[in-house]
């Protein structure tokens, strides 16, 4: 009896063995409302792998309303930024630890502001991006 | 017995011999796992399989037209393996299966290795949690009949609804009906949803409708609040006479935010109507009459818990009514609710689960009081006031008399005291999990999902904090700073032209740094709250705007060559400023706004570990039932008032499709005119066109 479930056990091991997943691919958005429901930001992180080469992805979007009852209408701000390599680290390390409060509390306020700049011409693109870059290295 | 081992040895060898034969003509090989940092693409594989992971597909079973992520993904199948088309596809599958929530996480990972092919799986998840109504009593109940709605994954502002319902009561007989519920995004008018519920049989029938707002805070004392103005007409039966009622009412509910986990909430009613019954004077109680006008008033307050494995509510209500238009208080009526829920893991996504609850009644006349105020007891449950989100007992429950056949006492119909006690336990022996254990289990999935926690809590410090009296003193001291850059600002400018070219440089520097200290002092000044704190915090010596660069910039690097009196006194003002600034800024009490932050999470994490660990699509669970109830005024014989009841039966649900309890509960101690017990059979369809 004892052999028959041995094998089974065997069998059935044999048939289903555990494989593992390799991940080439992860994609966190969080969506981040300020209290007083006026203004969203959606935070993206965005990673991609081939093989030894790893490359993350900030997208940065701003929605604002004038009143809680208004929908969020279209970003007014949208930008992607491609993380300079040398931050992959610490893109990785928000993504798993999650934002400190400091780096919280610019991505709602300096780095939501400056996109917004952005978009309206009054700071560079590229002023920009350096700055919601920055929320990783706070 | 050896002859049958020997004989099942030489079968399964000869299956394995057909199944190798098989391969050998497929070219099957044997699973291999992936090795990280293969370059998939460079290396010719092909895909062999491809699927998604979604924990909340089910949602999709009903309404909504052909699925383009589904398609897209068996599409894959056999092409080779190319990283910009799986990245493209992820971008179909996450418009497709993201949902409006906070927390939105996807994965691609490939497994399986063997002969130059892989398989290809795509997990999404998304999650959105309310802290306040996550810690009520009724939550729980969401959470086990309805998780996509518990977890925010339905689609949140705007929805239209047909939902189904049937069953049946001994009394009641086979009903049918349904609830049609429409919500939208509210305007100008303070209303969000309207629903209409109806159903009937040959002996009863049910019609109401109903316009409702709500309002969410997450800082504000009052965290929910919802107003409702319904309108219900009824007539339910019992074994001797019909009870009919109609009523128009407004109702008004509040909800503060969770005090060391428990929820105070508090609400009051006003209904007025009619209500009638075919009882006739010689089966009333003194001081009742069969059939009146009403008004009634209803005030009741309560606190409510949801803990890691138990809820529990308790809530006290009271009704001031008045036959007629007046409210003169013909009759006061008390009740008092205690329920209380526990479960205990027992196995994977297996739970033994106790339900009790504790309900008492009391009614006191002065006047006259129709006799459908009065209680009525049974195996149908009574609401103190209509709500899903708080829900207070008014009527003894005993499952193996049928409903509003409980009633008689020693004055006549209906009771005026009534005290029960339920417990139901159910163990879970069959479930299909909502999330699939591939994806709890990985690691990489647990630390992007903490991750996304860890972002909201550290958010909701942020807010917190920017409300604290040091932050509104802080944002009270910028004037001055932005007085004091402007004058360093003239000093510098002044200085600059007759100074010498060679310090090019160093006003260069020094520019910058007033500029980029100005703006952030201007936005930390225009800003709202909570976007002034990042900038503020930017002041600060560290930060990409700080005010010490400035000071350092202008009042030391250039001025030590230049050593300009206007520069330094400017400089050394605006130091001074920002040291105030970075002293107020040090006075916030950061550890209160990180508590209040973590403990408005504890919540919404709690109920995520519940939806990753506990919750079924589908789960059946053997039932057993214990009932005690008692109602007044009782003498002994015919009229002593106490029942037991006992019984079981089976639980079957399919999340946010069907769900079905069926079972029998005994009479332990019928008295003349009952019956040996009661059969139970609920069955509702849910969210048909959702």
């Amino acid at each position: 009896m004892y052999a028959k479930r041995l094998q089974e056990k065997t069998v059935t091991k044999a048939a289903a063995p555990t494989l593992k997943q390799d991940i080439i691919g992860i994609h966190v958005k969080f969506t981040l409302n300020t209290p007083d429901s006026l203004r969203r930001v959606t935070f993206e992180l965005q990673k991609d792998t081939q093989g030894q080469d790893v490359q993350w992805k900030i997208t940065f979007q701003l929605f604002e309303r004038a009143k809680k009852s208004d929908p969020f209408s279209d970003p007014i701000v949208d930008l992607e930024v491609d993380v300079d390599t040398k931050l992959n680290k610490k893109a990785e390390t928000m993504a798993d630890q999650g934002m400190t409060p400091r780096q919280a509390a610019f991505a709602v306020g300096p780095a939501a502001d400056t996109a917004k700049e952005a978009a309206a011409g009054t700071v560079s693109g590229d002023e920009a991006k350096s700055t919601i870059q920055t929320t990783l290295k706070k | 017995m050896q002859v049958t081992i020997k004989a099942k040895f030489k079968w399964q060898w000869f299956t394995l011999a057909v199944l190798l034969a098989g391969c050998a003509a497929a070219s099957c090989q044997a699973p291999e796992n992936c090795s990280p940092g293969t370059d998939y693409e460079a290396e010719g594989y092909h895909i062999r399989n491809a699927r998604i992971d979604d924990p909340w597909h089910f949602l999709m079973a009903f309404g909504t037209s052909g699925d383009a992520a589904d398609q897209a993904v068996a599409a894959l199948r056999g092409k080779p393996y190319n990283n910009a088309e799986l990245r493209t596809l992820r971008d179909v599958i996450e418009k497709q299966r993201f949902l409006p929530a906070e927390i939105n996480y996807s994965i691609i990972a490939v497994d399986n290795c063997s002969g130059k092919q892989l398989n290809v799986i795509f997990h999404i998840f998304s999650v959105q949690i309310s802290p306040i109504l996550s810690s009520t009593f009724e939550f729980r109940q969401l959470e086990k009949t309805a998780p996509q709605e518990a977890a925010g994954s339905s689609e949140n502002g705007q929805y239209f609804r047909v939902v189904p319902r049937a069953g049946y009561d001994q009394t009641e007989k086979f009903f049918s009906g349904g609830n049609i519920e429409a919500q939208w995004p509210a305007t100008v008018i303070p209303l969000d949803s309207f629903s209409v519920e109806g159903y009937g049989s040959s002996s009863t029938r049910l019609i109401s409708a109903a316009l409702a707002g709500h309002y969410d805070s997450a800082v504000h004392w009052l965290g929910h609040a919802e107003w409702r103005l319904e309108f219900q007409n009824s007539s339910l039966p019992t074994d001797r006479a019909a009870l009919k009622q109609g009523w128009l009412g407004l109702q008004l509910t509040g909800e503060l935010h969770p005090v060391q986990g428990w929820v105070p909430r508090f609400g009051m009613t006003v209904a007025g109507g009619n209500q009638q019954s075919g009882f006739t004077a010689g089966d009333l109680a003194p001081h009742t009459v069969a059939s009146s006008g009403y008004g009634s008033a209803k005030f009741y307050g309560g606190i409510t818990t949801h803990l890691r494995h138990q809820v529990l509510a308790a809530s006290y209500g009271i009704e001031l009514g008045s036959r007629g238009a007046m409210l003169r208080s013909d009759w006061r009526k008390h009740i008092g609710d205690i329920a209380h829920e526990y479960w205990w893991p027992v196995g994977d996504h297996r739970l033994f689960e106790i339900e009790q609850r504790f309900t008492a009644g009391r009614i006191q006349v002065s006047g006259a009081i129709p006799v459908s105020e009065r209680f009525f007891g049974g195996n149908a449950e009574q609401q103190f006031v209509p709500s899903d989100t708080w829900k207070i007992r008014s009527n003894p429950v005993i499952r193996s008399i049928p409903a509003n056949r409980f009633y008689r006492t020693s004055t006549g119909a209906g009771g005026d005291r009534f005290v029960s006690y339920n417990l139901t336990a159910a163990v879970t022996v069959w479930r299909k999990p909502i999330v699939p254990g591939e994806l709890t289990s990985d690691a990489e999935f647990n630390n992007k999902l903490n991750g996304a926690m860890v972002s909201s809590t550290n958010l909701l410090q942020v807010a917190y904090a920017s409300e604290d009296p040091n932050f509104h003193d802080l944002l009270s001291l910028l004037p001055d700073v932005a007085a004091r850059l402007e004058q360093l600002s003239a000093a510098v400018t002044n200085a600059q032209a007759s100074a010498p070219s060679s310090l090019g440089p160093a006003f260069k520097a020094c520019t910058k740094a007033i500029a980029s200290s100005t703006s952030g002092v201007r936005h930390a000044r225009d800003d709202k709250p909570v976007q002034a704190y990042g900038w503020a915090q930017e002041l600060l010596p560290d930060g990409s705007s700080s005010l010490a660069d400035a000071v350092s910039a202008c009042g030391t690097d250039l001025n030590e060559t230049l050593n300009d009196p206007a520069i330094a006194s400017a400089s050394s003002g605006l130091d001074a400023a920002a040291q105030q600034l970075q002293t107020r800024f040090g006075l916030i009490d950061q550890d209160a706004a990180s508590a209040k932050a973590a403990a408005d999470m504890s919540y919404v994490r709690r109920t995520l570990d519940i939806i990753l660990k506990e919750m079924n699509i589908a789960s059946i669970s053997p039932v057993f039932m214990f009932d005690a109830a008692h109602i007044g005024p009782a003498t002994s014989g015919p009229y002593s008032g106490t029942r037991y009841g006992s019984g079981g039966g089976i639980r079957f649900s399919l999340v946010s499709t069907v769900s079905f309890t069926a079972g029998y509960a005994w009479n332990l101690n019928r008295h003349p005119g009952e019956g040996a017990g009661a059969l139970f059979f609920s069955l509702s369809t849910r969210s048909l066109f959702h």
